[in-house]
Protein backbone atom coordinates (compact mmCIF):
# COMPACT_ATOMS: atom_id res chain seq x y z
CA UNK A 1 0.00 0.00 0.00
CA UNK A 2 3.02 2.82 0.54
CA UNK A 3 4.21 1.70 -2.75
CA UNK A 4 1.17 3.20 -4.35
CA UNK A 5 1.60 5.64 -2.25
CA UNK A 6 4.75 6.58 -3.22
CA UNK A 7 4.11 6.34 -7.05
CA UNK A 8 0.93 8.26 -7.51
CA UNK A 9 2.29 11.15 -4.66
CA UNK A 10 4.20 13.62 -7.78
CA UNK A 11 1.20 13.16 -9.96
CA UNK A 12 -1.25 14.18 -7.32
CA UNK A 13 1.08 17.13 -6.58
CA UNK A 14 1.09 18.46 -9.95
CA UNK A 15 -2.82 18.13 -10.64
CA UNK A 16 -3.16 19.93 -8.09
CA UNK A 17 -1.90 24.13 -8.35
CA UNK A 18 -3.65 25.09 -5.56
CA UNK A 19 -0.54 23.87 -3.66
CA UNK A 20 1.17 26.83 -3.62
CA UNK A 21 -1.45 29.04 -1.78
CA UNK A 22 0.10 28.37 1.46
CA UNK A 23 3.96 28.96 0.81
CA UNK A 24 2.95 32.12 -1.51
CA UNK A 25 1.46 33.59 1.79
CA UNK A 26 3.89 32.78 3.99
CA UNK A 27 6.24 34.23 1.90
CA UNK A 28 4.44 37.52 2.16
CA UNK A 29 3.89 37.46 5.56
CA UNK A 30 8.04 37.25 5.47
CA UNK A 31 8.98 39.97 3.38
CA UNK A 32 6.35 42.04 5.30
CA UNK A 33 8.37 41.11 8.75
CA UNK A 34 11.34 41.77 7.38
CA UNK A 35 11.43 44.89 5.06
CA UNK A 36 7.40 45.71 5.95
CA UNK A 37 8.79 47.93 9.64
CA UNK A 38 11.42 49.49 7.24
CA UNK A 39 8.73 50.96 4.96
CA UNK A 40 6.31 51.73 7.60
CA UNK A 41 7.28 53.93 10.52
CA UNK A 42 5.71 52.27 14.09
CA UNK A 43 5.78 53.86 17.28
CA UNK A 44 4.36 51.63 20.12
CA UNK A 45 4.00 54.50 22.85
CA UNK A 46 2.77 57.35 20.73
CA UNK A 47 -0.33 58.07 20.58
CA UNK A 48 -2.32 60.78 18.44
CA UNK A 49 -5.72 61.86 20.20
CA UNK A 50 -7.22 63.83 16.54
CA UNK A 51 -6.52 60.29 14.61
CA UNK A 52 -8.48 58.33 17.18
CA UNK A 53 -10.53 55.67 15.89
CA UNK A 54 -10.46 56.32 12.11
CA UNK A 55 -12.45 53.67 10.16
CA UNK A 56 -10.22 51.98 7.34
CA UNK A 57 -9.17 54.46 4.42
CA UNK A 58 -9.04 57.25 6.64
CA UNK A 59 -6.90 60.27 6.06
CA UNK A 60 -4.43 60.89 9.11
CA UNK A 61 -1.99 63.43 10.07
CA UNK A 62 0.68 61.39 9.21
CA UNK A 63 -0.93 59.89 6.12
CA UNK A 64 -3.57 57.39 5.25
CA UNK A 65 -4.34 55.04 7.37
CA UNK A 66 -5.40 51.98 4.95
CA UNK A 67 -6.65 49.44 7.56
CA UNK A 68 -7.62 52.37 10.06
CA UNK A 69 -6.15 53.14 13.83
CA UNK A 70 -6.65 52.02 17.23
CA UNK A 71 -8.11 53.70 20.42
CA UNK A 72 -5.26 55.46 20.80
CA UNK A 73 -4.75 56.90 17.65
CA UNK A 74 -2.15 54.50 15.76
CA UNK A 75 -2.09 53.02 12.77
CA UNK A 76 -3.76 49.07 12.54
CA UNK A 77 -2.04 48.67 9.44
CA UNK A 78 1.71 49.53 11.71
CA UNK A 79 0.72 46.97 13.82
CA UNK A 80 -0.16 44.21 11.72
CA UNK A 81 3.29 44.92 9.96
CA UNK A 82 5.45 44.93 12.81
CA UNK A 83 3.33 42.44 15.04
CA UNK A 84 4.37 39.54 11.76
CA UNK A 85 7.74 40.43 13.19
CA UNK A 86 7.84 40.30 16.55
CA UNK A 87 5.45 36.94 15.85
CA UNK A 88 7.92 35.46 13.68
CA UNK A 89 11.27 36.40 15.99
CA UNK A 90 9.22 34.27 19.02
CA UNK A 91 8.01 31.63 17.25
CA UNK A 92 11.19 30.68 15.28
CA UNK A 93 13.07 31.03 18.80
CA UNK A 94 10.67 29.04 20.38
CA UNK A 95 11.19 25.97 17.82
CA UNK A 96 14.93 26.58 17.56
CA UNK A 97 15.22 26.02 21.44
CA UNK A 98 12.28 23.46 21.55
CA UNK A 99 13.76 21.44 18.42
CA UNK A 100 16.94 21.36 19.78
CA UNK A 101 16.36 19.95 23.28
CA UNK A 102 13.68 17.73 22.48
CA UNK A 103 15.66 16.13 19.68
CA UNK A 104 18.79 15.75 22.00
CA UNK A 105 16.53 14.45 24.78
CA UNK A 106 14.95 12.28 21.98
CA UNK A 107 17.93 10.92 20.36
CA UNK A 108 20.00 9.98 23.56
CA UNK A 109 16.58 8.42 25.22
CA UNK A 110 16.04 6.17 21.74
CA UNK A 111 19.48 4.97 21.13
CA UNK A 112 20.72 4.00 24.55
CA UNK A 113 17.58 2.60 25.74
CA UNK A 114 17.53 1.46 29.09
CA UNK A 115 17.99 3.95 32.23
CA UNK A 116 18.20 7.34 29.94
CA UNK A 117 15.25 6.35 28.19
CA UNK A 118 13.27 5.43 31.17
CA UNK A 119 14.00 8.82 32.95
CA UNK A 120 13.21 10.77 29.62
CA UNK A 121 10.28 9.02 28.69
CA UNK A 122 8.40 9.23 32.47
CA UNK A 123 9.73 13.43 31.88
CA UNK A 124 7.47 13.34 28.59
CA UNK A 125 4.77 11.68 30.04
CA UNK A 126 4.77 14.18 32.93
CA UNK A 127 4.72 17.03 30.38
CA UNK A 128 1.97 15.33 28.30
CA UNK A 129 -0.27 15.35 31.05
CA UNK A 130 -0.02 18.99 31.98
CA UNK A 131 -1.51 21.66 29.61
CA UNK A 132 1.46 23.67 28.59
CA UNK A 133 -0.48 26.91 27.75
CA UNK A 134 -1.25 27.11 31.94
CA UNK A 135 2.62 26.77 32.65
CA UNK A 136 3.17 29.57 30.10
CA UNK A 137 0.31 31.41 31.26
CA UNK A 138 1.63 30.90 35.13
CA UNK A 139 5.64 31.56 34.13
CA UNK A 140 4.97 34.87 32.05
CA UNK A 141 2.49 36.19 33.66
CA UNK A 142 4.55 35.68 37.38
CA UNK A 143 8.05 36.44 35.73
CA UNK A 144 9.09 40.04 34.46
CA UNK A 145 7.29 40.78 31.40
CA UNK A 146 9.74 40.52 28.18
CA UNK A 147 10.14 38.79 25.50
CA UNK A 148 12.73 36.33 26.69
CA UNK A 149 10.39 35.18 29.40
CA UNK A 150 7.85 34.75 26.69
CA UNK A 151 10.22 32.45 24.22
CA UNK A 152 11.07 30.08 28.02
CA UNK A 153 7.55 29.94 29.13
CA UNK A 154 6.64 28.83 25.89
CA UNK A 155 9.54 26.53 25.26
CA UNK A 156 9.15 24.77 28.50
CA UNK A 157 6.32 22.65 27.31
CA UNK A 158 7.40 22.60 23.62
CA UNK A 159 10.37 19.97 23.64
CA UNK A 160 7.65 17.24 24.36
CA UNK A 161 6.87 16.54 20.77
CA UNK A 162 10.20 16.77 19.49
CA UNK A 163 11.66 14.33 22.14
CA UNK A 164 9.07 11.55 21.65
CA UNK A 165 9.15 11.79 17.55
CA UNK A 166 13.31 11.73 17.97
CA UNK A 167 13.11 8.73 20.41
CA UNK A 168 10.85 6.58 18.15
CA UNK A 169 13.16 7.13 14.75
CA UNK A 170 16.07 6.71 16.88
CA UNK A 171 15.19 3.44 18.10
CA UNK A 172 14.23 1.94 15.00
CA UNK A 173 17.66 3.96 12.94
CA UNK A 174 19.36 2.11 16.00
CA UNK A 175 19.19 -1.04 14.63
CA UNK A 176 20.07 -0.47 11.07
CA UNK A 177 23.39 -1.64 9.47
CA UNK A 178 24.94 1.30 9.20
CA UNK A 179 24.96 2.37 12.80
CA UNK A 180 26.03 -1.04 13.80
CA UNK A 181 28.90 -0.76 10.88
CA UNK A 182 30.26 2.70 13.00
CA UNK A 183 29.86 1.21 16.38
CA UNK A 184 32.46 -1.67 15.28
CA UNK A 185 34.72 0.68 13.15
CA UNK A 186 34.81 2.80 16.11
CA UNK A 187 33.06 5.71 16.08
CA UNK A 188 33.05 7.55 19.01
CA UNK A 189 29.11 6.76 20.36
CA UNK A 190 28.65 11.02 20.02
CA UNK A 191 29.78 11.04 16.67
CA UNK A 192 27.47 8.26 15.77
CA UNK A 193 24.72 9.81 17.20
CA UNK A 194 25.16 12.99 15.44
CA UNK A 195 26.62 11.70 11.99
CA UNK A 196 24.30 8.37 11.52
CA UNK A 197 20.96 8.94 13.74
CA UNK A 198 20.49 12.46 13.67
CA UNK A 199 19.97 12.99 10.09
CA UNK A 200 17.50 10.64 9.29
CA UNK A 201 15.15 13.06 11.87
CA UNK A 202 15.40 15.49 9.11
CA UNK A 203 11.97 15.12 7.65
CA UNK A 204 10.04 14.13 10.22
CA UNK A 205 11.28 16.69 12.58
CA UNK A 206 10.87 19.56 10.08
CA UNK A 207 7.41 18.90 9.66
CA UNK A 208 7.01 18.55 13.11
CA UNK A 209 8.75 21.86 13.64
CA UNK A 210 6.13 23.87 10.92
CA UNK A 211 3.48 22.75 13.42
CA UNK A 212 5.04 23.97 16.58
CA UNK A 213 5.35 27.07 14.86
CA UNK A 214 2.07 27.61 14.30
CA UNK A 215 1.24 26.88 17.58
CA UNK A 216 4.25 28.76 19.53
CA UNK A 217 2.74 31.95 17.05
CA UNK A 218 -0.53 31.14 18.74
CA UNK A 219 0.77 30.59 22.51
CA UNK A 220 2.38 34.12 22.11
CA UNK A 221 -0.67 35.98 21.09
CA UNK A 222 -3.06 34.01 23.49
CA UNK A 223 -0.42 35.24 26.37
CA UNK A 224 -0.31 38.83 24.61
CA UNK A 225 -4.18 38.48 24.20
CA UNK A 226 -3.81 37.84 28.26
CA UNK A 227 -1.82 40.61 28.90
CA UNK A 228 0.34 38.33 30.39
CA UNK A 229 2.86 38.26 27.53
CA UNK A 230 4.85 40.80 25.90
CA UNK A 231 5.35 44.39 27.65
CA UNK A 232 3.59 47.18 25.91
CA UNK A 233 6.21 48.74 24.19
CA UNK A 234 6.65 45.50 21.79
CA UNK A 235 3.86 45.31 18.87
CA UNK A 236 2.56 42.23 19.26
CA UNK A 237 -0.93 40.49 17.48
CA UNK A 238 -2.08 39.56 20.43
CA UNK A 239 -1.99 42.85 22.17
CA UNK A 240 -3.71 44.93 19.18
CA UNK A 241 -6.85 42.03 19.08
CA UNK A 242 -6.93 42.21 23.09
CA UNK A 243 -6.76 46.42 22.24
CA UNK A 244 -9.95 46.79 20.71
CA UNK A 245 -12.17 44.89 22.21
CA UNK A 246 -13.80 47.18 24.25
CA UNK A 247 -13.64 48.76 20.98
CA UNK A 248 -15.59 45.75 19.27
CA UNK A 249 -19.14 47.33 18.99
CA UNK A 250 -17.87 50.66 17.16
CA UNK A 251 -14.02 50.31 15.44
CA UNK A 252 -14.23 45.96 14.65
CA UNK A 253 -11.29 46.87 12.57
CA UNK A 254 -8.98 47.47 15.40
CA UNK A 255 -9.36 43.65 16.38
CA UNK A 256 -10.34 42.22 13.15
CA UNK A 257 -7.20 43.03 11.13
CA UNK A 258 -4.57 42.07 13.43
CA UNK A 259 -6.69 38.52 14.09
CA UNK A 260 -6.83 37.88 10.36
CA UNK A 261 -3.63 38.22 9.79
CA UNK A 262 -2.76 35.82 12.88
CA UNK A 263 -5.54 33.12 11.65
CA UNK A 264 -4.21 33.32 7.82
CA UNK A 265 -0.72 32.83 8.77
CA UNK A 266 -1.12 29.67 11.23
CA UNK A 267 -3.59 28.47 8.78
CA UNK A 268 -1.29 28.90 6.27
CA UNK A 269 1.71 26.79 8.37
CA UNK A 270 -0.52 24.44 9.58
CA UNK A 271 -1.37 23.48 6.16
CA UNK A 272 1.78 22.90 5.31
CA UNK A 273 3.36 21.43 8.17
CA UNK A 274 -0.04 18.61 7.51
CA UNK A 275 1.62 18.09 3.91
CA UNK A 276 5.42 17.65 5.15
CA UNK A 277 4.03 15.10 8.28
CA UNK A 278 2.33 13.43 5.20
CA UNK A 279 4.98 13.15 3.38
CA UNK A 280 7.84 12.20 5.84
CA UNK A 281 6.01 10.43 8.16
CA UNK A 282 5.86 6.64 7.35
CA UNK A 283 3.44 4.30 9.20
CA UNK A 284 4.61 3.88 12.65
CA UNK A 285 1.94 3.82 15.30
CA UNK B 1 -5.91 -3.37 34.92
CA UNK B 2 -5.40 -2.75 38.77
CA UNK B 3 -1.48 -2.37 37.43
CA UNK B 4 -2.67 -0.20 34.50
CA UNK B 5 -4.81 2.29 36.81
CA UNK B 6 -1.71 1.84 39.87
CA UNK B 7 0.66 3.04 37.17
CA UNK B 8 -1.22 5.41 35.99
CA UNK B 9 -1.70 7.19 39.31
CA UNK B 10 1.38 6.71 40.34
CA UNK B 11 2.52 8.93 36.85
CA UNK B 12 -0.14 10.96 37.86
CA UNK B 13 1.03 11.99 41.58
CA UNK B 14 4.66 12.93 40.06
CA UNK B 15 3.29 15.41 37.87
CA UNK B 16 1.40 17.15 40.45
CA UNK B 17 4.45 17.11 42.21
CA UNK B 18 6.16 18.09 39.14
CA UNK B 19 4.14 21.09 38.69
CA UNK B 20 3.26 22.40 42.45
CA UNK B 21 7.24 22.62 42.17
CA UNK B 22 6.97 24.03 39.26
CA UNK B 23 4.62 26.97 40.40
CA UNK B 24 6.73 27.26 43.84
CA UNK B 25 9.99 28.03 41.77
CA UNK B 26 8.35 30.57 39.63
CA UNK B 27 6.99 32.01 42.66
CA UNK B 28 9.87 32.34 44.57
CA UNK B 29 11.60 34.03 40.90
CA UNK B 30 8.92 36.21 40.78
CA UNK B 31 9.54 40.08 41.30
CA UNK B 32 8.35 40.96 45.25
CA UNK B 33 7.26 38.34 47.76
CA UNK B 34 3.75 37.95 49.01
CA UNK B 35 4.30 40.29 51.68
CA UNK B 36 5.09 43.15 49.52
CA UNK B 37 2.11 42.59 47.08
CA UNK B 38 -0.19 41.89 50.10
CA UNK B 39 1.01 44.77 52.11
CA UNK B 40 1.12 47.09 48.60
CA UNK B 41 3.74 50.11 47.86
CA UNK B 42 3.41 52.08 51.09
CA UNK B 43 4.02 49.02 53.69
CA UNK B 44 6.80 50.36 55.77
CA UNK B 45 9.71 48.05 56.77
CA UNK B 46 8.29 46.49 60.12
CA UNK B 47 4.97 45.69 58.95
CA UNK B 48 6.87 43.38 55.85
CA UNK B 49 8.94 41.84 58.28
CA UNK B 50 6.41 40.92 60.76
CA UNK B 51 4.08 39.91 57.82
CA UNK B 52 7.49 37.66 56.30
CA UNK B 53 7.66 36.26 59.56
CA UNK B 54 3.50 35.44 59.55
CA UNK B 55 4.01 33.68 56.24
CA UNK B 56 7.38 31.89 56.97
CA UNK B 57 8.71 34.20 54.47
CA UNK B 58 11.70 34.44 56.87
CA UNK B 59 12.75 31.01 56.68
CA UNK B 60 15.44 29.37 54.31
CA UNK B 61 13.67 27.75 50.77
CA UNK B 62 14.45 24.04 51.69
CA UNK B 63 12.50 24.66 54.91
CA UNK B 64 9.39 27.40 52.73
CA UNK B 65 9.47 24.42 50.13
CA UNK B 66 8.36 21.38 52.52
CA UNK B 67 6.16 24.05 54.18
CA UNK B 68 4.57 24.15 51.06
CA UNK B 69 4.14 20.93 50.18
CA UNK B 70 2.70 20.00 53.09
CA UNK B 71 0.28 22.75 52.43
CA UNK B 72 -0.85 20.74 48.91
CA UNK B 73 -0.92 17.44 50.49
CA UNK B 74 -4.00 19.08 53.18
CA UNK B 75 -5.45 21.72 50.39
CA UNK B 76 -4.27 24.66 52.31
CA UNK B 77 -2.50 27.35 50.56
CA UNK B 78 -3.75 29.95 52.54
CA UNK B 79 -5.63 33.16 52.10
CA UNK B 80 -6.32 34.81 48.78
CA UNK B 81 -5.45 38.48 49.50
CA UNK B 82 -8.00 39.86 46.94
CA UNK B 83 -10.73 37.69 48.55
CA UNK B 84 -9.52 37.98 51.60
CA UNK B 85 -11.29 34.26 52.21
CA UNK B 86 -9.08 30.88 51.69
CA UNK B 87 -8.02 30.22 48.36
CA UNK B 88 -9.43 26.57 48.48
CA UNK B 89 -12.45 28.04 49.03
CA UNK B 90 -12.47 30.82 46.44
CA UNK B 91 -11.01 27.81 43.52
CA UNK B 92 -13.76 25.41 44.36
CA UNK B 93 -16.49 28.40 44.07
CA UNK B 94 -15.55 28.67 40.33
CA UNK B 95 -14.85 25.15 39.83
CA UNK B 96 -18.57 23.88 38.59
CA UNK B 97 -18.68 26.90 36.39
CA UNK B 98 -15.65 25.35 34.27
CA UNK B 99 -16.71 21.90 34.67
CA UNK B 100 -19.86 22.90 32.81
CA UNK B 101 -17.86 24.98 30.33
CA UNK B 102 -15.52 22.27 29.29
CA UNK B 103 -17.98 19.40 29.49
CA UNK B 104 -20.43 21.06 27.44
CA UNK B 105 -17.87 21.54 24.79
CA UNK B 106 -15.93 17.96 25.07
CA UNK B 107 -20.35 16.81 24.03
CA UNK B 108 -20.72 19.05 21.14
CA UNK B 109 -16.53 17.91 19.83
CA UNK B 110 -17.51 14.66 20.13
CA UNK B 111 -20.50 13.95 18.95
CA UNK B 112 -20.06 16.57 15.70
CA UNK B 113 -15.92 15.48 15.41
CA UNK B 114 -17.49 11.12 15.47
CA UNK B 115 -20.19 12.33 13.15
CA UNK B 116 -17.87 14.28 10.52
CA UNK B 117 -15.06 11.73 10.93
CA UNK B 118 -17.49 8.54 10.02
CA UNK B 119 -18.68 10.66 7.06
CA UNK B 120 -15.30 11.31 6.14
CA UNK B 121 -13.48 8.06 6.61
CA UNK B 122 -16.49 5.66 5.24
CA UNK B 123 -15.35 6.91 1.67
CA UNK B 124 -11.94 7.98 1.92
CA UNK B 125 -10.60 10.96 -0.89
CA UNK B 126 -14.28 11.80 -2.21
CA UNK B 127 -15.91 14.92 -1.81
CA UNK B 128 -17.71 14.49 1.62
CA UNK B 129 -13.97 13.60 3.21
CA UNK B 130 -12.43 16.23 1.26
CA UNK B 131 -14.45 18.80 2.82
CA UNK B 132 -14.61 17.82 6.09
CA UNK B 133 -10.63 17.07 5.94
CA UNK B 134 -10.04 20.71 4.54
CA UNK B 135 -12.47 22.14 6.87
CA UNK B 136 -11.24 20.48 9.86
CA UNK B 137 -7.16 21.19 9.39
CA UNK B 138 -8.40 24.97 9.21
CA UNK B 139 -10.58 24.78 12.12
CA UNK B 140 -7.87 23.11 14.40
CA UNK B 141 -5.38 26.18 13.33
CA UNK B 142 -7.78 29.04 13.74
CA UNK B 143 -6.96 30.96 17.06
CA UNK B 144 -10.31 30.41 19.38
CA UNK B 145 -9.59 33.47 21.47
CA UNK B 146 -9.98 35.73 18.21
CA UNK B 147 -12.67 33.47 17.14
CA UNK B 148 -14.40 34.12 20.15
CA UNK B 149 -14.15 37.71 19.62
CA UNK B 150 -15.74 37.36 16.73
CA UNK B 151 -18.42 35.64 18.01
CA UNK B 152 -19.60 38.44 20.11
CA UNK B 153 -18.93 40.89 17.63
CA UNK B 154 -21.57 38.92 14.95
CA UNK B 155 -23.50 37.01 17.73
CA UNK B 156 -23.90 39.27 20.44
CA UNK B 157 -23.16 42.72 19.42
CA UNK B 158 -24.86 42.51 15.45
CA UNK B 159 -27.41 39.96 15.81
CA UNK B 160 -28.16 40.40 19.44
CA UNK B 161 -29.02 36.58 19.70
CA UNK B 162 -27.10 35.76 23.23
CA UNK B 163 -25.64 37.92 25.88
CA UNK B 164 -21.70 38.65 24.91
CA UNK B 165 -19.99 38.05 28.27
CA UNK B 166 -20.72 36.61 31.82
CA UNK B 167 -22.53 33.55 33.22
CA UNK B 168 -25.74 32.20 34.78
CA UNK B 169 -27.98 31.35 31.73
CA UNK B 170 -28.38 29.05 29.53
CA UNK B 171 -27.78 31.61 27.00
CA UNK B 172 -24.40 32.91 28.38
CA UNK B 173 -23.04 28.92 27.85
CA UNK B 174 -23.49 28.70 24.51
CA UNK B 175 -20.94 31.05 22.48
CA UNK B 176 -18.31 30.34 25.16
CA UNK B 177 -18.69 26.30 24.82
CA UNK B 178 -18.76 26.05 20.94
CA UNK B 179 -15.70 28.36 20.43
CA UNK B 180 -14.03 26.11 22.79
CA UNK B 181 -15.63 23.07 21.00
CA UNK B 182 -14.50 24.34 17.74
CA UNK B 183 -10.37 23.54 17.64
CA UNK B 184 -11.60 19.93 19.93
CA UNK B 185 -13.99 19.43 17.09
CA UNK B 186 -11.73 19.30 14.35
CA UNK B 187 -9.33 17.30 15.93
CA UNK B 188 -12.00 14.32 17.01
CA UNK B 189 -12.78 14.32 13.28
CA UNK B 190 -9.33 14.35 12.11
CA UNK B 191 -8.95 11.57 14.72
CA UNK B 192 -11.92 9.37 13.63
CA UNK B 193 -11.56 9.98 10.04
CA UNK B 194 -8.12 8.32 10.10
CA UNK B 195 -9.11 5.49 12.09
CA UNK B 196 -12.29 4.99 9.95
CA UNK B 197 -10.93 4.97 6.87
CA UNK B 198 -8.60 2.20 8.20
CA UNK B 199 -10.80 -0.08 9.65
CA UNK B 200 -12.89 0.11 6.69
CA UNK B 201 -10.07 -1.75 4.33
CA UNK B 202 -10.22 -4.85 7.22
CA UNK B 203 -11.54 -8.17 5.99
CA UNK B 204 -13.66 -8.84 9.08
CA UNK B 205 -16.06 -5.27 7.25
CA UNK B 206 -15.42 -7.16 4.24
CA UNK B 207 -16.94 -10.39 6.02
CA UNK B 208 -19.90 -8.43 7.31
CA UNK B 209 -20.71 -6.91 4.28
CA UNK B 210 -20.62 -10.14 2.02
CA UNK B 211 -22.70 -11.57 5.22
CA UNK B 212 -25.43 -9.31 4.28
CA UNK B 213 -25.26 -6.85 6.59
CA UNK B 214 -26.36 -2.91 5.82
CA UNK B 215 -24.30 -0.75 5.67
CA UNK B 216 -25.24 1.19 8.41
CA UNK B 217 -25.05 -1.76 10.45
CA UNK B 218 -21.51 -2.58 9.18
CA UNK B 219 -20.77 0.98 10.18
CA UNK B 220 -22.52 0.97 13.51
CA UNK B 221 -21.77 -2.21 14.53
CA UNK B 222 -18.43 -2.93 13.16
CA UNK B 223 -16.29 -0.01 11.85
CA UNK B 224 -16.87 2.68 14.75
CA UNK B 225 -16.44 0.57 17.73
CA UNK B 226 -13.18 -0.50 16.27
CA UNK B 227 -12.15 3.30 15.06
CA UNK B 228 -12.98 4.44 18.75
CA UNK B 229 -9.64 3.31 20.07
CA UNK B 230 -7.43 6.02 19.16
CA UNK B 231 -9.88 8.00 19.42
CA UNK B 232 -10.50 7.39 22.79
CA UNK B 233 -6.41 7.54 22.99
CA UNK B 234 -6.13 11.20 21.41
CA UNK B 235 -9.44 12.58 23.24
CA UNK B 236 -8.17 11.44 26.50
CA UNK B 237 -4.40 12.86 25.97
CA UNK B 238 -6.18 16.06 24.46
CA UNK B 239 -8.42 16.85 27.38
CA UNK B 240 -5.63 18.61 29.30
CA UNK B 241 -5.49 21.03 26.00
CA UNK B 242 -9.14 21.58 26.21
CA UNK B 243 -9.20 22.72 29.86
CA UNK B 244 -5.80 24.81 29.48
CA UNK B 245 -7.98 26.61 26.56
CA UNK B 246 -11.05 27.16 28.72
CA UNK B 247 -8.44 29.00 30.74
CA UNK B 248 -8.52 31.92 27.80
CA UNK B 249 -11.60 31.28 26.10
CA UNK B 250 -13.16 31.99 29.63
CA UNK B 251 -11.59 35.01 29.77
CA UNK B 252 -12.65 36.13 26.66
CA UNK B 253 -16.11 35.73 27.56
CA UNK B 254 -15.92 37.03 31.08
CA UNK B 255 -16.74 33.46 32.29
CA UNK B 256 -17.27 33.20 36.09
CA UNK B 257 -15.08 30.35 36.15
CA UNK B 258 -11.37 28.91 37.42
CA UNK B 259 -9.61 29.87 34.10
CA UNK B 260 -10.62 33.57 34.11
CA UNK B 261 -9.80 33.58 37.95
CA UNK B 262 -6.66 32.17 37.45
CA UNK B 263 -5.80 34.75 34.75
CA UNK B 264 -6.69 37.51 37.32
CA UNK B 265 -4.92 35.51 40.19
CA UNK B 266 -1.46 35.94 38.32
CA UNK B 267 -2.22 39.20 36.84
CA UNK B 268 -2.97 40.81 40.82
CA UNK B 269 0.00 38.14 41.75
CA UNK B 270 -2.55 36.75 44.33
CA UNK B 271 -0.04 33.63 44.76
CA UNK B 272 -2.42 31.79 47.36
CA UNK B 273 -4.81 31.39 44.80
CA UNK B 274 -2.81 30.81 41.70
CA UNK B 275 -0.94 27.92 43.79
CA UNK B 276 -4.52 26.86 44.78
CA UNK B 277 -6.07 27.08 40.88
CA UNK B 278 -2.83 25.23 39.60
CA UNK B 279 -2.93 21.67 41.82
CA UNK B 280 -6.86 21.87 41.33
CA UNK B 281 -6.40 21.87 37.30
CA UNK B 282 -3.60 19.77 37.66
CA UNK B 283 -5.50 16.51 39.56
CA UNK B 284 -8.64 17.33 37.24
CA UNK B 285 -6.39 16.71 33.99
CA UNK B 286 -4.75 13.46 35.68
CA UNK B 287 -8.33 12.40 36.63
CA UNK B 288 -9.54 12.76 32.82
CA UNK B 289 -6.26 10.75 31.29
CA UNK B 290 -6.64 7.91 33.84
CA UNK B 291 -10.27 7.57 32.84
CA UNK B 292 -9.07 7.67 29.35
CA UNK B 293 -6.97 5.03 29.84
CA UNK B 294 -9.58 3.10 31.95
CA UNK B 295 -11.99 3.55 28.55
CA UNK B 296 -9.33 2.45 26.34
CA UNK B 297 -8.60 -0.87 28.37
CA UNK B 298 -12.17 -1.44 28.54
CA UNK B 299 -12.69 -1.03 24.52
CA UNK B 300 -9.36 -2.90 23.50
CA UNK B 301 -8.11 -6.47 25.22
CA UNK B 302 -4.95 -5.74 23.53
CA UNK B 303 -4.11 -2.74 26.38
CA UNK B 304 -5.51 -4.84 29.53
CA UNK B 305 -3.09 -7.73 28.41
CA UNK B 306 -0.30 -5.73 27.95
CA UNK B 307 -0.78 -3.92 31.38
CA UNK B 308 -0.75 -7.73 32.79
CA UNK B 309 2.45 -8.09 32.41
Amino acid sequence: MSETAVLTAPTATRRRPLAAVPYVIIGIYLLAALFGPLVIDFDPVATSVTDRLLPPGSATGSGTALLGTDGVGRDVLAQVVHGARTSFVIGIAVVLITATVGIALGAVAGYFGRFPDLVISRLIDIMMAFPGILLAIIIAGLLDRGPLVVIIALSIGGWVGFARLSRGIAMSVRERDWVDAARTMGVSTPATLTRHVVPFLAGSVIALATIELASAVLAEAALSFLNLGLPPDVVSWGQSIAGGREYLATAWWITVFPGAALTILVICVGLIGDRLTRRFTRKRD
Amino acid sequence: MTRLVGRRLLIGLVTIWGVVSAVFVVIRLAPGDQATVALGPDATQEQLTALRHALGLDQPVLVQYLDYLGDVLTLDFGESYRYGRPAMDVVFGRFPATVTLTVTAALIAICCGLVLGVLAGRRPGSLVDRAVSTVALGLQAIPPFWVGIMFILVFALQLRLFPSAGGGTLGHLVLPAVTLAIPFTALVARITRGAVAETMTESFVRTARSKGLTETQVLGGHVLKNSLIPVVTVVGLQLGTLVGGAVVIETVFAWPGLGSMLVNAVENRDFALVQAATVLIAVCVIVLNLAADVVNARLDPRIRLEARR
